[in-house]
């Protein structure tokens, strides 16, 4: 069932490495952003998106605060994890006690040799309607995500690492000098 | 977020308009409708945002949408002849203009009238005080209605537009960097 398939998934990947490729189709199915990176993750509630292509962007969640820079606007972003949890399908990813009182899990069945788990946020205020995880086995290999303008990303992870060793510093993110930070 | 630094220029030292501006200018007129992709920084005193705009300007409207980093889409604002209406993932807004809609519901004032001349490179009605061009007759420093507006860089898409705009006024500062521009021209 999906919460076991989802607590599966938390057991046997306390961290996480993989290079994803992001592409966003508007609500007529046409692709309008492309855009790759890498990810990982360090249970609980630890994760980092390095977008690098065609720009770069930087989303760090440090276990209490979600961090996102970009370099060429020079401002860093800053919001708390916990408000943030209903409205980040990363953090769902990096799973954290909250998780399962922050979304309704349901079973989203078998298509192109994944098993899909459906996450829709309890809070309506989101910036996404739901998420659905698609699994080989216990392993996560797809994210889509659906927001209420009726668009979809889809998140593919590749070369996906399995526990790799990862050092504590990469979740630890430092505004670089002379970059406008705002929020909490 | 203060403004520019900027030495205060006395009446006889006015930058002298280079003839290739008035080309550039001309160029720019013949520019019906565009569109444009890119990232927006929004900053005030006490809050902040930034992600992805997909804006497309007619004369007679504007679409602007506003995107998550994830490519989820957070709102959108439909500008025309009878008002503009914002539409977030759970309600719909209306005003007059976008300046009193974006200052009521998102708590900054998006300066729709001007913007869509300054994104160009260009001033909008109005008095404006050009303050800085480049070698190629490109305006680089511009001062109008509050708002001190830089472009440090520039890209050709068949017409000189601007790459990066950062503008500034005493209560807001809105940071852009066009990714694409589709321009349609007569």
């Amino acid at each position: 069932d999906p919460v076991e398939r989802l607590k599966a998934f938390y057991q046997s990947t306390p961290a996480m490495k993989a290079v994803f490729k992001q592409t966003v189709l508007d609500r007529k199915g046409q692709t309008v952003q492309e855009v790759m990176g890498t990810m990982q993750l360090l249970r609980p509630g630890k994760f980092r998106w390095d977008y690098q292509k065609p720009y770069v962007q930087i989303i760090v969640g440090d276990g209490k605060k979600i961090w996102l820079f970009d370099p060429e606007l020079s401002q860093v972003t800053v919001r708390s994890l916990e408000k943030m949890l209903g409205s980040s399908p990363a953090a769902l990813l990096a799973g954290s006690k909250e998780v399962e009182k922050a979304f309704d899990l349901k079973d989203a069945g078998r298509q192109d040799e994944l098993e899909w788990v459906e996450a829709t946020p309890k809070q309506k205020d989101g910036s996404f309607e739901s998420v659905l995880l698609g699994f080989k086995g216990d392993q996560l290999a797809e994210m889509e995500l659906h927001d209420s303008f009726g668009q979809t990303t889809i998140i593919e992870f590749a070369k996906i690492e399995r526990n790799p060793k990862l050092n504590p510093n990469t979740f630890v993110f430092v505004p670089p000098r002379g970059v406008d930070v705002v929020g909490e | 977020c203060s403004a520019l630094p900027v030495q205060q220029k006395s009446a006889e030292q006015k930058p002298v308009e280079p003839v290739a501006y008035r080309v550039h200018l001309e160029h720019l007129a013949a520019i019906e409708n565009f569109g444009l992709e890119g990232r927006i920084g929004v900053l005030t005193e006490t809050k902040g945002f930034s992600g992805t705009m997909r804006w497309h300007h007619r004369n007679d409207g504007d679409t602007i949408a506003f995107y998550s980093p994830l490519g989820t889409q957070l709102g959108e604002l439909e500008a025309d002849a009878n008002g503009v209406t914002l539409t977030t993932s759970q309600k719909t807004y209306h005003a007059a203009d976008a300046e009193t809609l974006t200052q009521q519901t998102l708590g900054w004032s998006l300066p729709l009238r001007g913007l869509p001349d300054w994104a160009l490179g260009r001033p909008t009605k109005g008095d404006a005080e050009i303050l800085a061009w480049d070698t190629a007759g490109r305006i680089s420093k511009l001062r109008q209605q509050g708002w001190d507006i830089e472009y440090p860089t520039y890209q050709n898409q068949g017409f000189e537009l601007p790459t990066k705009i950062v503008l500034k006024s005493r209560k807001l500062d809105l940071k852009l960097v066009v990714e694409n521009w589709h321009v349609e021209s007569q």
